[in-house]
Order: C-alpha cells, then structure tokens, then sequence
C-alpha cells in the first residue's frame, strides 16, 4: 500500500516507531520501515547485538545511526534476538535502497506471538497512522 | 526549561552532564568548556581504528566514547559547548533531522550571526561561513531523552587534530589537516583580534543562552543539583572505564574521515596476492574530486590515469567497487 509517496506493504505488522515485522513461521523479521528511513536519510552504522540477546518489549534492541543522529531500535516484542542481517556491518545503506527486502535488520523469536497485536497492522490501522505521523513531521512541497 | 551555565568544567564532567539529565529524563541546556584537551568519538566508532593512541596517551589527551552520533573530534577550552537535551514528545524533536537540526541549529547560527560572522546552516547539521564548517554537532537519543550537542568555536587546532588522528601514513595525515585548514573556520579567523577581546566565555554563554531562549523558552538558571552529580557519577563508572571507551569494533580496509559537510578524505588500502594496493581520494557530496595512487602493483599499467581518466566527478562508490574488484582480480 502506497500513503502519500511511502511504501507500506499491508501484510506486514508496524511498530509506531516505524519498524516492520514479518511473521516467518514461528520467527520474526524485523527493519526500519520506508517513512523513517526516508527521514533518517544515509545510515551509515546499524548496530548487530549477539544473537541469544534477550529481548524486552519496548526496551532496546540496538542503535543505529545516520546524519550524525544516533537513534534507538526497540524491540517490538518480549523474546530473543536469533539473527542479524550481517550484511549491513558494511552496506548498513541496504536499510536505504531496500527497506522490507535486502535491508531487513533483525530475526527474533516472540515468547507469545500474540503480542503482535499490539503493533499495527492491515490499511484501517496503518493508513491514519501514517498520514498523522506525515503530517507531523514529513518534509513540505 | 533549565539553564545550566556550567562554565569551565573537567573534560569528563564537560561530557556528563548532558548525558545525567538525558538517563535522568529532564530537560535542560548545558553551556560549558572543558579546562583540558580530550578527543571525543562517536557511539559507532572504535578508538583504536580512529585515533592514534600511543600519541593520545603520551600527550596526555584523553579519550571520550559518547552516546551521540558523528565522528571522532579534538575538544578544547576554545570551544564553548552548548548542549540541549529534550525528552522525546517535545514538540520540538521531530523524525524529520532535516526540521529538527534547523531549529535547533538557529541560535548557534544566531550567535555567530549577531558577532558578524555571516553563518548558515548547511544540511544537514553542521553550521558554515561560505563553504568554510564553524561548529560540530552530534545527536543521540538517551534514554527517554534526544540530546543535540554542539559547539562555538572560537578557535579550532587543526594541527592538533590531525595529530592526534590515526592515520596510515604521514602524507594521509598532512592531507588530512590541509584540508581541515582549508575547510574549517573560526570566530578567531573570522574575527582577528577582537575575538580574543570580546569574546571571553561569559560573553559566549551570554549570546548562547539569549538565543536558545528564543527556541527553547524560557530558561531558569540551576546548579548541578545532587541528583544530577550523582547520575553524573554512576554513568562515569561506565561511560569513562576502558571497557565502554575502547570497545573494539570489525577492523575496515578503509578509512574515511569527514572534513566539513559532504566532503571526505579516503584511504583506500588492500592486499592482494601482486601486492599491496593503497590508494588516497577525496569525495565532494558523493563525487570523486581527488585520487592519487600511494602503492599499487606493477600491472594493471597506468591504473592512475584510467581513474583519474574514467571516473573523475563520477560517483565515488564506483571507484571503491572499481578497486575491490580489482583486487579480487589480482588476488585470483
């Protein structure tokens, strides 16, 4: 689903910090989501934990830094970090040229799935959302 | 909002502060300077790839990791820091950097504006005379907190900066503070004389603290009050031990360093099986403007002219791809 030039693929779950969640199975895949890395700009270093790190919701997850502004990536659920991209140590730009595909960040594993809920998900949810938060903060003209 | 007008302080405290009121979750500004010369590096970055350490540690210059974003720099007491620290739903932090650094880089440019000195801001958050940079900047969001820190500078040491840089060889480090000197400016070189006689730090604290009034309303001046020393000494325990300082990181085959907004000095070095090759280049907002060829193998012939030939003014990635490739070329 496209708002106002952003990309929003509507099958994918959205923290209200502008992350991305995937159900893959019984894992998630998490990244930063088209309107903020729009916004950020060129990321030049996203953080890469342990994987085995244990994972609270809404604590964080990693860090991650573009425009010399070095910002929090908090963990959408309670679980356990079991992967990261380890291509973004040196193409941390992948989050700019392909946020949902080659950019994804992190895997995890949710203690209870139903946690999801929580996040946003489906047109009716997202698509206010989005055109708040453009109209908060997206650049004019 | 809280005004702490610290004035000249410890090189650690000069850091600690602004990072107590952020884990504390309170708002505030801090205008300070440290009484001695430390380097400071970015969250990402790892000291032992950016500076030159033996050279730091003979010096006497200590070293500061911080939770903000940017790149490795020489702090001194010739430089007034302003640090703002805002809790996350203020309405002035936005996701957009571009509006956020605007605001909040207005009284800085304000200040400079209101000595003569004719500044802008040029995107997306450093502050510049001409083409010339004046001030260095770095956010990080902090607990609940978004701190945005920078600096006046009213003079900057290039030499001393350049030193204390890790740098490949002497040529890269000479290169690297020419192009500072050519690059970076001051309220001293913008000035002459009359900034050191105008222009004490109480005069600086003064303008700084009338202009972030204006974006920030208005400020109440405090002490350091006890729970911000101690949330400056519980945070000391971890932010100065060696663990936090010098957290290595993957070791790059390339270094880059930042001379103002856009513009990037290079070192480029990788063995292969005919030899090592090392290379030096410049890039001006993403575009090859400079190369040089330090070491490289005998074959391909003229590997100098066809870059400087065929990708001069192209996109800078294409010669970094260019010689990956060809070091895998050589090394197969």
């Amino acid at each position: 689903m496209e708002i106002n030039g952003y990309n929003f693929p509507e099958e994918l779950y959205y923290d209200p910090e502008h992350y991305w969640v995937r159900v893959e199975g019984d894992e998630l895949v998490m990244g930063m989501d088209d309107f903020a890395q729009k916004l950020a700009g060129d990321i030049v270093f996203a953080q890469l934990p342990d994987e085995g790190k244990k994972l609270k919701k809404a604590k964080k997850l990693a860090k991650v830094e573009s425009g010399k502004w070095l910002g929090k990536i908090l963990s959408p659920v309670n679980g356990e970090l079991i992967a990261v991209n380890e291509e973004l140590e040196l193409n941390p730009e992948l989050i700019n040229q392909d946020c949902y595909g080659a950019g994804w960040m992190y895997r995890l594993r949710a203690d209870d799935l139903g946690e999801l809920e929580d996040l946003l998900h489906g047109a009716e949810a997202v698509r206010p959302w989005v055109e708040a938060d453009i109209a908060k903060h997206a650049p004019q003209g | 909002m809280h005004l702490y007008r610290l004035g000249r302080v410890s090189w650690q405290d000069s850091q600690l502060a602004y990072h107590a009121l952020a884990h504390l979750g309170r708002e505030g500004l801090v205008l300070c300077s440290p009484e001695r010369p430390y380097l400071s590096v970015g969250y990402f970055q790892d000291p032992a790839q950016e500076l030159d350490l033996a050279h730091c540690q003979a010096a006497g210059l200590p070293v500061f990791r911080r939770e903000v974003g940017g790149g490795a720099v020489y702090l001194d007491r010739h430089q007034i820091f302003w640090q703002v620290v805002l809790r996350r739903e203020n309405r002035l932090v936005s996701l957009n950097r571009r509006k956020f650094y605007a605001r909040l880089l207005a009284p800085a440019v304000a200040v400079y504006r209101d000595l003569g000195v004719p500044a802008r801001i040029a995107p997306i958050n450093d502050v510049a005379v001409g083409e010339r940079r004046i001030a260095g900047t770095g956010a990080g969001e902090i607990g609940q907190c978004v701190a945005f820190v920078g600096n006046l500078m009213r003079r900057f040491d290039c030499a001393a900066m350049a030193r204390a840089l890790r740098a490949p060889d002497e040529a890269f480090r000479r290169s690297f503070q020419a192009h500072m000197e050519r690059q970076l400016t001051s309220l001293r070189r913008e000035l002459g004389a009359r900034c050191e006689a105008e222009l004490d730090d109480e005069a600086l604290y003064d303008r700084l603290a009338a202009r972030f009034a204006e974006a920030l309303g208005p400020l109440e001046e405090r002490p350091l009050d006890a729970e911000l020393r101690r949330a400056m000494e519980r945070l000391g325990r971890r932010l100065l031990s060696p663990a936090w300082t010098y957290f290595p990181r993957r070791p790059r085959t390339q270094r880059k360093v930042k001379v103002r907004a856009g513009m990037f000095l290079h070192y480029w070095s990788q063995d292969t099986s005919r030899g090592r090759i090392r290379a030096q280049f410049t890039s001006l907002d993403g575009k090859l403007v400079e190369f040089s060829l330090r070491e490289g193998p005998e074959e391909p012939k003229g590997l100098e002219n066809r870059v400087l030939r065929e990708l001069m003014g192209g996109d800078v990635r294409l010669l970094q791809k260019y010689l990956g490739d060809m070091a895998i070329t050589l090394t197969n």
